[in-house]
């Protein structure tokens, strides 16, 4: 028996206990009593007929007597003692179930988040010392602000929070439920995804199966005529080679069907309903009321929807950061809204619903809204567009501005305003392949959406052609690929539509939207193919040069400095070992549809090459500076560099140092011996020696990667141009 | 093999009962249910010889299962309770009232380091409640009633067993099935009774106070704990755990400490022994239901010292071990059902 072995030092042998499956299904069924306990010392406050309470304080006894019993046999005494307490609290209530008051349930509330201290104490243990899995839901629900009593004895609290949770029974485990630990599940999907790899090299063994094919349709060919007995002979083999072929073919087709509809039942089986988060952040809530002094009552109606793992513990802090925001800024004090004729009470309330392998989750508040005249204050403040542009945005393009980083509406000094981390959660939600934005505001409440998919452990891309560049582009965001033809398109007020289904819809060439290039001039009754994709709020086709493949890849987000680039979702490495950038086109057309025009429009189109040997960072200077209304051109090396700039009229040279054959120090001083022709060097080499050997080799501006930052870098580029 | 049901609503706990009973020669665990309902259909479905019932459930809960299923099917059920903390413990003796065989704690503390430790502790209390001869209980009534079954001789019953002037102390000793026979005893008898009465129950270790408790508040007896050099004075005073219970030559109360060959501790034998040797005749030694023989050598000690030996006969016995090895010592002097021993020990104060 594999426990009888462990019988030396209790502490020690505790710990490489820890890996028995007992403490994982302890650790599931600890996890959903605490989630059941906090729900009912939440429901209670919010519940009035005496049989409801005395089921809701019997029910949390119950949860609590099974959690202590658990402790104890599998031997946690801090938690077994915790949760002692706790059902001793609950024993006196059930007693008399009416007398419990506000002020008991916090009592109440506070003896549970000691046994939630404990659990996740012993949780923090295991995981340093085992390396266990840390699949953490319903999450801690922290508290967002010291809860304060009212200042005043004689002033009542007033009934702060009441939330009304349809549609959701509490699902217990069904009878023949198995748990598995997400760790297990987390294996499947990557064992899974390796099958796909090896699946792969069933491509080399069809490439040799067919050029064995030609080899011998070759050798037919040329004994044709002649009356050679091994005709027959050859013939045969061929027959016997295109069988094999077409069954390989069949196998591989069914093979791949089958591994796709393994990981798809696996992911499946990653999902957790949606219910589990917005049950979690209901104690936000209340404790916000509380701290806030504002009635606030919370509603979730999610229905059954159900997300990825990942995705919803990802997605707890952004909402509990949108909450918090809404609570504190959104909605207004008693007075303030009683003079605006609203209820006393301010709501929150999360709704749900799902379109394909989307989810949509809406987070709105009955609050005074967002202040857009603040916004355009804002945007004034910063000095970076006069006020008769700032005066033309629309609603929309202003909200855009509450999601930039260090954007709030409210001045420095005093409380957090409304935009202060929607950079964050707008952040989080783009990891995710998501997105974030704000569907309506009014002085009736504010309405924000968060748009996330079903799943994200990988991500499946087309890969496309445009301006001889191949780009990732996540499937999710393509509706469907077509062709269209140059004289299908129309002008309409300036720019080009392609009707679909009678509407029309915004056409823009990929190479338009990432290199800024001008659209290529296409024959006459050529096609391109073109992605129609879903933008905000209306559709999108978006022209490419050639489709390539779709393929899931694995996607790594782009590191410093790289990071927090409009467009970008993040990058893939391609079979071949190169990197491909994946792009967001919606986010990339819209930055193009709005504020980017204006730059194009306003500065000269200056040319600049980037030098530097990492594609990665090729790419992204490109995108940067193409954003901004460069013309970029690249080079790999000095040498590349030096070759280019031969044939070629450049306003800036922008060059890494550390490169292969000639570095940049030496590429400066080539440059500066021939041409008047400015050059920055970026480099990671911070020593003041390196700067000086660069401003020596006559370099005009030295960066540093570790201080610049686009802004800064375009920045220095625009004084040379 | 002895066929057991595990009702329990934690799966934490089920795994470790499910792993407790593991590789068990003589144990099987047929089946397993989640709350009290399942568990009256599993027994219906599976017919057990033995239930290892948890007392808080979802839906129904272990007494109320409890005492269905002594209605409906009874078998032997072994009720474990969480901790020995008050609340917990007298719902456990309320399982007694409901027809459970015996209680138990729940093991704790690195159950998983110590399987083979704690497992036989668990497996001997199952398969002695497996053992159990189990009534079917009409209604509310107790499954001590002797109702449709042959009562002890008439002769036995008519004459006088005990004389109050002889009579000055009562020994009992009683294993699995006593809890219920003595709640009987000592509510059907006067109160406040006028004799001492000293009982060894073997019972789970730290369940003796909360058994007193019970006995306390539900026959109206004052039932206490014994404490060592307590003077002997009318009430029922139960052994503590781990001490044997014996009377000393001043009219008080020893708790000597039990050796480590012994089974039982505390044990009807030191306690007979001492009857037998500072009271003799004026000593009434009763022998209740249990299984082994524990007490059989202390009763035939009693009874050659002159006192009065009763053992419960064994058509009463939830298990009729220790009565039976009294008997086959020939210590036994009288057989009776409980309703008998409690017309013997009216008797006394009338």
């Amino acid at each position: 028996m594999r426990m009888a072995r462990m019988r030396t030092e209790e502490t020690v042998n505790q710990k490489s206990a820890m890996n028995d499956e007992v403490f994982e299904i302890f650790r599931e069924e600890a996890r959903d009593h605490l989630g059941a306990l906090e729900k009912s010392f939440l429901d209670l406050e919010t519940t009035d007929s005496v049989e409801a309470r005395r089921e809701l304080i019997d029910n949390a006894f119950r949860r609590a007597h099974s959690l202590k019993g658990d402790a104890k046999v599998v031997g946690l005494p801090e938690l077994k003692n915790a949760a002692q307490l706790l059902e001793d609290i609950l024993d006196e209530w059930r007693e008399n179930p009416q007398a419990v008051d506000r002020e008991a349930i916090d009592r109440g509330l506070a003896e549970f988040d000691h046994v939630r201290a404990a659990y996740e104490s012993w949780q923090g243990e295991g995981v340093a010392d085992d390396q266990l899995p840390t699949s953490d839901l319903p999450m801690p629900v922290q508290r967002l602000t010291p809860v304060q009593k009212p200042a005043s004895a004689d002033q009542p609290p007033p009934t702060l929070e009441r939330s009304k949770i349809k549609n959701q029974k509490s699902k217990t485990e069904e009878s023949f439920t198995v748990r598995v630990p997400s760790d297990r599940l987390d294996r499947m999907l990557f064992l899974a995804g390796e099958v796909r790899i090896s699946q792969r090299s069933g491509d080399t063994v069809s490439d040799r199966l067919a050029a064995l094919r030609e080899h011998l349709e070759q050798l037919k060919r040329e004994s044709s005529g002649s009356i050679d007995p091994q005709d027959s002979n050859i013939e045969n083999l061929l027959e016997q080679v295109r069988r094999i072929g077409g069954d390989l073919r069949n196998w591989r087709g069914r093979e791949a069907l089958l591994v796709e509809a393994l990981e798809s039942n696996i992911r499946h089986a990653r999902l957790l309903p949606l219910v589990m988060l917005t049950d979690s952040l209901r104690r936000a809530v209340r404790d916000l009321a509380q701290s806030l002094g504002k009635p606030i009552r919370y509603e979730a109606e999610v229905g059954d929807i159900l997300l990825d793992k990942a995705v919803i513990e990802a997605l707890k802090d952004p909402l509990q950061h949108m909450i918090r925001n809404a609570a504190d800024h959104g909605i207004e004090t008693s007075e303030q809204r009683k003079a605006a004729g609203k209820p006393d009470e301010g709501l929150v309330r999360i709704t749900a619903s799902r379109r394909g392998q989307l989810v949509r989750i809406t987070m709105s508040d009955d609050g005074r809204g967002v202040n857009f005249s603040q916004i355009r204050e804002r945007i004034a403040q910063r000095g970076e567009l006069d006020a008769a542009e700032i005066s033309q945005f629309s609603e929309r393009e202003l909200a855009k501005h509450l999601f930039q980083a260090g954007f709030s509406t409210v001045p420095r000094g005093d409380v957090s305003g409304r935009g202060v981390g929607l950079d964050v959660v707008l952040d989080t939600v783009r990891r995710l392949q998501g997105n974030v934005e704000l569907v309506s505001s009014s002085s009736a409440g504010t309405t924000f959406a968060i748009t996330v998919p079903v799943t994200v452990s990988t991500v499946r891309i087309l890969t496309v052609l445009a301006g001889g560049q191949s780009y990732g582009i996540p499937s999710s965001l393509v509706i469907r690929t077509e062709r269209a033809k140059r004289e299908e398109l129309r002008e309409l007020e300036g720019s080009l539509v392609l009707p679909v289904h009678d509407r029309p819809v915004r056409w823009v060439h990929l190479a338009e939207l990432v290199g800024g290039q001008r659209l290529q001039q296409v024959k006459h009754g050529q096609a391109w193919p073109y992605l129609l994709v879903a933008g905000e709020g209306q559709e999108m086709a978006v022209a490419v040069d050639d489709l390539e493949d779709e393929s899931e890849v694995l996607l790594k987000p782009l590191g410093f400095p790289l990071t927090g680039l409009t467009g970008l979702v993040g990058a893939t490495i391609r079979a071949d070992g190169s990197v491909q950038l994946v792009l967001d086109v919606v986010d990339l057309a819209c930055a193009r549809g709005t504020h980017a025009r204006p730059v194009v429009e306003h500065k000269a189109a200056g040319r600049i090459l980037i030098v530097d040997d990492s594609p990665t960072t090729r790419a992204v200077l490109r995108n940067v500076f193409t954003a901004a209304g460069y013309v970029v051109l690249t080079a790999t090396d000095g040498i590349d560099a030096w070759e280019r700039l031969s044939t070629q009229v450049v306003d800036v040279v922008i060059s890494d140092v550390e490169m292969p054959r000639l570095n940049g120090f030496d590429l400066a001083r080539r440059i500066k011996a021939k041409y008047a022709l400015p050059i920055i060097l970026v480099t990671g080499r911070e020593k003041e020696e390196h700067r000086r050997e660069g401003l020596a080799a006559g370099a005009d501006a030295y960066v540093v990667k570790s201080t610049f930052e686009d802004q800064g870098l375009l920045d220095i580029v625009e004084q040379f141009v | 093999m002895i066929r057991v049901l595990i009702v329990e609503d934690s799966v934490t706990q089920r795994e470790i009962f499910r792993r407790l009973l593991a590789d068990d020669p003589e144990l099987t665990v047929v089946a397993e249910a989640r709350d009290g309902r399942e568990a009256i259909a599993q027994v219906q479905a599976h017919a057990p010889d033995v239930v290892l019932m948890d007392i808080h459930m979802p839906d129904m809960d272990g007494i109320t299962a409890t005492v269905e299923i002594m209605k409906l099917c009874p078998v032997p059920i072994v009720v474990a309770s969480a901790t020995l903390k008050k609340r917990d413990v007298d719902l456990a003796m309320k399982a007694y009232e409901a027809g459970a065989v015996s209680v138990i704690e729940k093991p704790a503390g690195a159950v998983l380091l110590h399987l083979n430790k704690i497992a036989p502790e668990l497996r001997r209390e199952l398969i002695a409640a497996s053992k159990a001869q189990i009534r079917r209980r009409v209604g509310n009534g107790s499954a001590l009633s002797t109702e449709g079954r042959e009562s002890s001789p008439p002769s036995q019953t008519a004459s006088r067993i005990l004389q109050r002037k002889n009579l000055r102390i009562i020994g009992i000793c009683a294993s699995t099935g006593g809890p219920p026979v003595l709640q009987k005893l000592f509510s059907e008898i006067p109160k406040p009774f006028p004799i001492p009465i000293l009982v060894v129950q073997h019972i789970s270790r730290g369940f003796e106070e909360g058994f007193a408790r019970w006995l306390s508040v539900s026959t109206g007896q004052t039932v206490s704990i014994a404490t060592a050099g307590q003077m002997i004075t009318p009430g029922v005073w139960i052994a503590p755990s781990g001490r044997h219970l014996t009377v000393g030559s001043e009219m008080r109360l020893n708790l000597p400490r039990g050796r480590d060959a012994e089974i039982h501790c505390p044990s009807g034998n030191p306690l007979f022994e001492s009857l037998a040797r500072h009271f003799a005749f004026k000593a009434a030694g009763i022998q209740l239901t249990g299984m082994g023989d524990d007490g059989a050598k202390g009763l035939l000690a009693l009874k050659q010292a002159g006192g009065v030996t009763i053992i419960q006969n064994e058509a009463s016995c939830m298990i009729w071990g220790m009565p039976k090895a009294a008997r086959q010592s020939g210590a036994a002097t009288h057989e009776l059902d409980p309703d008998g021993i409690v017309k013997v020990l009216t008797q006394v104060t009338t």
